[in-house]
């Protein structure tokens, strides 16, 4: 190793250098959220900041799981869930007839791609009315509804490119021998599309588990999810940094985890298929 | 699969006269003829056309219908027919929906600005000989994958006047060099918007990065390689070759990040609940109040609808420009 660093020039060390540095100031916030988390609540009121806890404490999380925190991840793993099944069934057959038929031409794909791009508020407003109305406000298939809408639109385009780079080849053996097209699409193309399928499903699992502004709107305490018990904490009368961060930190977990296994289709699925 | 038979091994096959690239007939498709070949194919797409109906297109022509109505639910008058009344007052009399429109483009101009420039810094310093190029670039993109309120509220935490790492450290070096008054980010009229700015900045000039960068990577070399060989310099070489090619990659960074800006609802929400005052009080904020807060649901679907149009129009200019170039 110390060879081989002998023949580095200085300009590539300082471009390292230079990353290295840069990456650590994006992490800071969530580094320091979790440093908070396990800091007692001396260590972070208190002035000059604390940065490593020198009595590292777990009594926020107990306090979490003691209160909403239980209720809450497990609303929004059955909202996420539920939504990116009911997303996917929907999702797919459309995807496949757009990438192999261009059924409905320009027109049908660009106006499904069109519901991704609209404001939520001017959604919310009257899917609270109607919500309202059905008596579904504060349960969960208010919010598995609602993120539908989003989150097929992008379900659909991000498939279409996986779809597409299928080859039709094999599926049209298969409907030579006499499946139907939906025959073809469940016993050929979907299990070797499988891959495709995983990167779309935890992509729309991470916006189901993220969103704020439906979920604080349709839900009350039965059903509210994560985000929305965790904006609880912002009220100024309670300024509970040590049991905020460590719910936080929680949350985040797995959109951190989807993050090292979706790398590769990041820019694919943050840019809606716009860039590849 | 039984043996592969060749696609063109039936004549009679009239897809592949029509449309070579398409599908070749299966068995039903011979014993049904077109109707079940069109049946089988609109099948495929009848599921989600009825629920996007459902969810988004029957809800937004309802709105629509409240718009043209007083619908306060406080007073309890719903469904009185007012026209375009509700328009006229946003457009013409409230000063106040201008005012959070000029303060989401204020935030939408200044965050895109600072993250294309950061982000396309440091895609080219990405875009060099790196070792553990991956590393950098899965690291890099963490903040992306965390929800807006958690960011909000990392950043109200930091920016604690007192308590804050950053706002408190900044204080510390002010009041140490005597360089004039302590102050607080998130309780100051003309700095609480940069607040708001700086959090979308660490959120998502990480997505900056990665497209820009995967702009780089997808460039071809060779252009490059004839403006070194025509005795171009760095800067020369990045700016007259580099850029030009880069072009629809940062038309399509800038123009898709200004319109989740526009939209954008929970991070200042969360952060600085539209104050102090109304200095942080975006476009989706304003229309959330009016909504849930002083429940006229008319007036408010009356600006949803205002919003819809400005983000209609940039989404068009997008998919158009950018979308149709690269796929259907």
């Amino acid at each position: 190793m110390p060879r081989r660093m002998l023949h580095i020039n200085p300009g590539r060390v300082v471009v390292h250098i230079v990353l290295i540095i840069i990456t650590l100031a994006f992490l800071f916030p969530l580094l320091w959220m979790f440093s908070t988390s396990i800091k007692t609540q001396a260590e972070y009121f208190t002035y000059p900041p604390v940065w490593i806890p020198a009595h590292p404490t777990l009594e926020h999380y107990r306090y979490i799981v003691s209160t909403t925190g239980l209720n809450a991840v497990r609303n929004s793993l059955i909202v996420a869930s539920v939504n990116v099944a009911l997303v996917m069934a929907v999702s797919i057959p459309a995807a496949y007839a757009i990438a192999r038929f261009r059924i409905g031409g320009h027109d049908f794909s660009f106006w499904v791609l069109s519901q991704r791009m609209l404001a939520p508020i001017a959604v919310i407003l009257p899917l609270f009315l109607l919500f309202s109305q059905l008596k579904l406000v504060d349960t969960h298939p208010a919010l598995i509804l609602g993120y539908t809408g989003f989150n097929v639109a992008f379900a659909v385009w991000l498939l279409i490119g996986f779809f597409e780079e299928f080859p039709t080849e094999i599926e049209d053996a298969g409907l030579v021998d006499g499946c139907s097209r939906w025959g073809v699409l469940f016993r050929i193309t979907l299990p070797i599309v499988t891959p495709g399928l995983v990167v779309t499903a935890l992509f729309c699992f991470v916006f189901a588990w993220n969103e704020f502004l439906f979920a604080l709107i349709l839900t009350r305490q039965a059903a509210a999810t994560i985000p929305v018990q965790l904006a609880a904490f912002q009220a100024p009368t309670k300024i509970l940094w040590g049991e905020m961060s460590a719910f936080a930190t929680v949350s985040i977990l797995p959109p951190l985890v989807f993050a090292f296994l979706l790398q590769r289709y990041l820019v694919r699925g943050l840019a809606v298929g716009g860039i590849r | 699969m039984q043996g592969f038979v060749p696609v063109n091994a039936d004549p009679t096959s009239e897809e592949l006269t029509v449309r070579p690239s398409a599908v070749s007939i299966s068995s039903a498709q011979r014993h049904h003829g077109a109707l079940w070949r069109w049946l089988e194919q609109k099948s495929l797409v009848i599921p989600v056309t009825v629920l996007l109906f459902g969810v988004t297109i029957f809800p937004l022509i309802y709105s629509l219908a409240v718009s043209l109505h007083i619908y306060d639910l406080r007073q309890e008058v719903l469904w009185k027919f007012s026209g375009l009344e509700n328009y006229r007052i946003a457009l013409f009399e409230d000063a106040r929906f201008w005012g959070s429109l000029f303060t989401t483009l204020r935030i939408g101009v200044a965050a895109v600005t600072i993250e294309f420039l950061l982000g396309l810094g440091i895609a080219l310093l990405l875009y060099g000989p790196i070792i553990g190029r991956r590393f950098f670039t899965t690291l890099l993109a963490l903040p992306v994958m965390v929800s807006p309120v958690v960011s909000a509220l990392i950043f109200r935490m930091m920016l604690h006047e007192k308590y804050g790492v950053i706002n408190g450290t900044l204080n510390m070096i002010i009041t140490h060099f005597g360089l004039g008054k302590e102050f607080a980010i998130l309780a100051d009229q003309r700095w609480a918007i940069w607040a708001v700015v700086l959090t979308d900045v660490w959120q998502w000039t990480p997505l900056m990065i990665m497209i820009l960068l995967a702009g780089l990577q997808s460039m071809p070399l060779e252009p490059l390689e004839a403006a070194r060989v025509d005795g171009a310099g760095r800067w020369q070489t990045f700016w007259y070759v580099m850029l030009p090619m880069l072009r629809l990659a940062i038309f399509a960074a800038l123009l898709l990040r200004f319109i989740d800006v526009l939209k954008t609802f929970d991070l200042p929400f969360i952060l600085t609940g539209g104050g102090p005052g109304r200095a942080t009080e975006t476009i989706s904020i304003y229309i959330y109040l009016n909504g849930f807060r002083y429940l006229r649901m008319g007036y408010a679907t009356a600006m949803s609808y205002l919003l819809l149009v400005l983000t209609v129009v940039l989404s068009t200019i997008f998919i158009r420009n950018v979308v149709q170039r690269r796929s259907v």
